[in-house]
C-alpha cells in the first residue's frame, strides 16, 4: 500500500492537500481531502457585542463576505425580534445575488473552465486562466465582466467591494442613491446576454465528458437547500428541505432554528472541516450535498423567464441530476438567475425607499440566520448575555456540509481514473472533483468542540513538551 | 493624456500600507483608486486610461522611485495576486491595449505587521511628488 499526496489543491478556494491510498496492484482504493488551514472564529467572538457579529463573521472570508454578513445580519434580526422593512430586505437580497454572481463566475471561469475548455489532460503548465485568456481572450472577457460586474453592484451598495459593513441587524445601513440603481441597471442587458453565451458554450461540451459525468462523484446522495414557499429558488429566505436522489421529499418545511433537529455534525481526524450530516439517518446514511446543483434539485422554477427556460432544459438531462459535473450547469444558471433577479428587484416601486431599517434593543438571547450562499447554505448561531454580548456561536458553512460528498466523490473518482501507470490527467480529475463543489475553504475550518491543535515546545531542535489545546 | 492612479497593498502590514498612505496624500483632481491587491477585475476600468501609475510597497533599500513598465508573463501569478507588469500583459491580451505605465515604488527592507519605518511618511510624499511631476 502506498499514499499519493496532492498538495496543495490547486484551482480552489483556500488550502487543502488530497490522500490517495493506492494498493499493491496500483489501484486507489481510498481518498480524503484534508482541510490543513484554521480559522476559529466561534470562540473568539466570544464576548463581544452582537450587533459587531455581522461584520465579525465575515472576515473570515474574502470570497464570499456579503453571506456572512447576511446569516450574521439575519440572526442578529432574530435577537432583536423585529421584521425587517421590505426595501431593506431586498437591497438585502441584491447584493446577496450580486456576490453569488461574482463567485459563480470565478469558479466557473477563472477556475473550472481550463478543464472544460482545455481539456482534463492538457498540459498542466497550460491549466490556468492566464493560458485560457491568451486562447480564448473573448470568453475570459465575459468572465472578468460578470465577476467584475458583481463586484462593482457590492461596492455600489456597500461602498467597498469586499467586506462592505452595510448590512446590518434590522436592514442595511444606508437607501439605494437613484443614480446607481440607474447604473446597474444600464449594464443588465449585456451580462445576461454574457450569462446566456457562457451557458451555451457550457451545453456545447457536455458531450465531451461521459466519463467524468460518471465517475466524477455522481452517486446517490440526499440534498439539501432553503426553498421559497411556492418551491421556488430562493437565496435569502424560506424553509428548508430535503430530497432524496431521486427527487423524493425526505423532510420539508423546516425551520432554520431547528436545524439541530435535522442536522448531526461529527469531526474527523483527517480534517479540520467538520463534517455535517441528515441527524434522523446517522452518518452513515445521511450525507447531502448543498449548493447549486442541490438548489436546482429541490426548485420546482427559478421565477426568472431566462433562468426558468434553461432549468427545464437542465432538468431534461435527469429531474433529479447526481451527477457532481453538473454542478458547473447549475452554476450558470444560477448566474443567469442572479442578474434577472437583480433586475427585478431594482425595479420594485418602493426600492429606492428609505426606509431600510428597523430599531429595537435586545429581545432575544438565542437566534439562528439563515441563507443560501455560493456554495450552499450557511447558518449562523448566536447565544448572547443579557448585554448582549456573544457566548456562544456556531457556524455550519455550505463548503462543510459538502465535506462527506467531497469525500465520497474524490474516492469514486480516485477508483476510476487512477490505476496502474495513471497520467497527471488521472490526477487532476480527482482535483476536479473539489472544483465541482467550489469549496471555500477558509470559510469552512469551523472546529465543533474541542480544537485540535497539537503544541510542540521546542528547546534548540528538541521537542521537551507537547499540550493538546 | 488620461491617467489613472492605481495604488495597492495591505495598510495593516506596516510598511505595505504605502499604497494606501499615497492614495490619501494625492490630491483629489488626481484619478485614483485603491484596491488590496491587483485582480483581473480591475482590467475593465483600467481598459479606458491612456496612462496608468501603479502604487506599492517593494521589498529592498532606497526611496521612493517611478520607473516606466512594460508589460511581461509571470508564471508564478494566481488570480489573487497580479503584478503590474502581468496585469499590463492581460490588458494588452484581452483589450488589445498597449497603456503607457509606471510603477511608483516605496522601498522598505521589513513588512512587519503594525510597524512603520520612521521615513514612511517622508517616502509616500516623496512618491506623490515624483507622480504629481509627472502628470504635470
Amino acid at each position: 500500500m502506498k499514499t499519493i499526496t496532492i498538495d496543495p489543491v490547486t484551482r480552489i478556494e483556500g488550502h487543502a492537500k488530497i490522500t490517495i491510498d493506492i494498493d499493491d496492484n496500483g489501484n486507489a482504493v481510498d481518498a480524503k481531502i484534508h482541510v490543513t488551514q484554521f480559522r476559529g472564529f466561534e470562540k473568539f467572538c466570544q464576548g463581544r457585542p452582537f450587533g459587531e457579529m455581522p461584520s465579525l463573521m465575515a472576515r473570515t472570508c474574502g470570497i464570499c463576505p456579503v453571506s456572512h454578513l447576511v446569516s450574521g445580519a439575519k440572526a442578529g434580526d432574530g435577537l432583536l425580534s423585529i421584521k425587517v422593512p421590505k426595501t431593506g430586505a431586498n437591497l438585502r437580497r441584491i447584493m446577496n445575488l450580486a456576490q453569488i454572481m461574482q463567485s459563480h463566475a470565478l469558479n466557473f471561469f477563472h477556475l473550472s473552465s481550463p478543464d472544460i475548455l482545455l481539456g482534463f489532460d492538457s498540459d498542466p503548465k497550460d491549466r490556468n486562466i492566464f493560458y485560457l485568456m491568451s486562447k480564448e481572450p473573448a470568453i475570459a472577457k465575459m468572465g472578468v465582466g460578470l465577476r467584475a460586474f458583481g463586484q462593482h453592484i457590492i461596492e455600489i451598495l456597500g461602498k467597498k467591494r469586499i467586506h462592505p459593513a452595510w448590512i446590518v441587524p434590522g436592514g442595511v445601513n444606508a437607501p439605494l442613491d437613484p443614480a446607481l440603481r440607474e447604473e446597474i441597471l444600464s449594464k443588465i442587458d449585456e451580462k445576461k446576454n454574457d450569462a446566456l453565451a457562457a451557458l451555451e458554450l457550457f451545453k456545447s461540451k457536455i458531450s465531451l465528458f461521459p466519463k467524468e459525468i460518471a465517475a466524477l462523484a455522481n452517486f446517490d446522495t440526499l440534498f439539501m437547500s432553503m426553498v421559497g414557499k411556492d418551491g421556488e429558488l430562493d437565496h435569502y429566505d424560506g424553509k428548508i428541505k430535503f430530497i432524496d436522489a431521486k427527487g423524493n421529499t425526505i423532510a420539508e418545511n423546516l425551520e432554520p432554528a431547528d436545524y439541530q433537529s435535522y442536522i448531526g455534525e461529527r469531526v474527523e481526524d483527517f480534517s479540520f472541516m467538520k463534517s455535517p450530516y441528515y441527524l434522523p439517518f446517522g452518518p452513515e446514511k445521511g450525507m447531502y450535498r448543498v449548493g447549486p446543483l442541490a438548489r436546482l434539485n429541490i426548485a420546482k422554477k427559478c421565477g426568472t423567464p431566462l433562468a426558468d427556460k434553461e432549468l427545464g432544459i437542465f432538468k431534461s438531462y435527469a429531474p433529479t441530476q447526481n451527477a457532481s459535473f453538473f454542478y458547473h450547469y447549475a452554476r450558470l444558471i444560477e448566474v443567469l438567475y442572479c442578474i434577472e433577479k437583480i433586475e427585478e428587484l431594482l425595479n420594485e416601486p418602493d426600492i429606492l425607499s428609505d426606509h431600510v431599517r428597523a430599531v429595537a434593543k435586545l429581545n432575544e438571547f438565542e437566534a439562528v440566520g439563515m441563507s443560501e450562499a455560493p456554495r450552499g447554505t450557511l447558518l449562523h448561531h448566536y447565544k448572547t448575555d443579557r448585554n448582549g454580548l456573544i457566548e456562544y456561536a456556531n457556524l455550519i458553512i455550505a463548503t462543510g456540509h459538502n465535506n462527506l460528498a467531497m469525500n465520497a466523490g474524490i474516492t469514486q473518482a480516485a477508483k476510476e481514473f487512477v490505476r496502474g501507470d495513471y497520467g497527471q490527467g488521472a490526477l487532476n480529475r480527482v482535483e476536479a472533483v473539489i472544483r465541482a463543489f467550489d469549496p471555500c475553504l477558509s470559510c469552512a475550518t469551523h472546529a465543533q468542540g474541542k480544537m485540535g491543535f497539537e503544541v510542540a515546545f521546542r528547546r534548540g531542535g528538541d521537542i521537551v513538551d507537547k499540550k493538546f489545546i | 493624456m488620461t491617467t489613472l492612479i492605481i495604488c495597492y497593498g495591505n495598510d495593516l502590514i506596516g510598511n505595505d500600507a504605502f499604497g494606501r498612505a499615497v492614495y490619501e496624500a494625492l490630491p483629489e483632481i488626481h484619478e485614483k483608486i485603491f484596491t488590496v491587491q491587483l485582480l483581473p477585475e480591475l482590467l475593465e476600468k483600467t481598459q479606458n486610461y491612456e496612462r496608468l501609475i501603479f502604487v506599492d510597497a517593494a521589498h529592498g533599500s532606497g526611496d521612493a522611485r517611478l520607473y516606466e513598465i512594460h508589460p511581461s508573463d509571470d508564471d508564478t501569478a494566481d488570480f489573487h495576486h497580479l503584478g503590474a507588469e502581468t496585469f499590463l500583459r492581460l490588458l494588452e491580451t484581452l483589450y488589445a491595449k498597449t497603456t503607457k505605465a509606471y510603477m511608483c515604488a516605496g522601498y522598505f527592507e521589513e513588512f512587519e505587521v503594525g510597524l512603520r519605518d520612521g521615513d514612511f511618511g517622508e517616502k509616500a510624499g516623496k512618491a506623490v511628488k515624483l507622480i504629481t511631476l509627472l502628470i504635470e
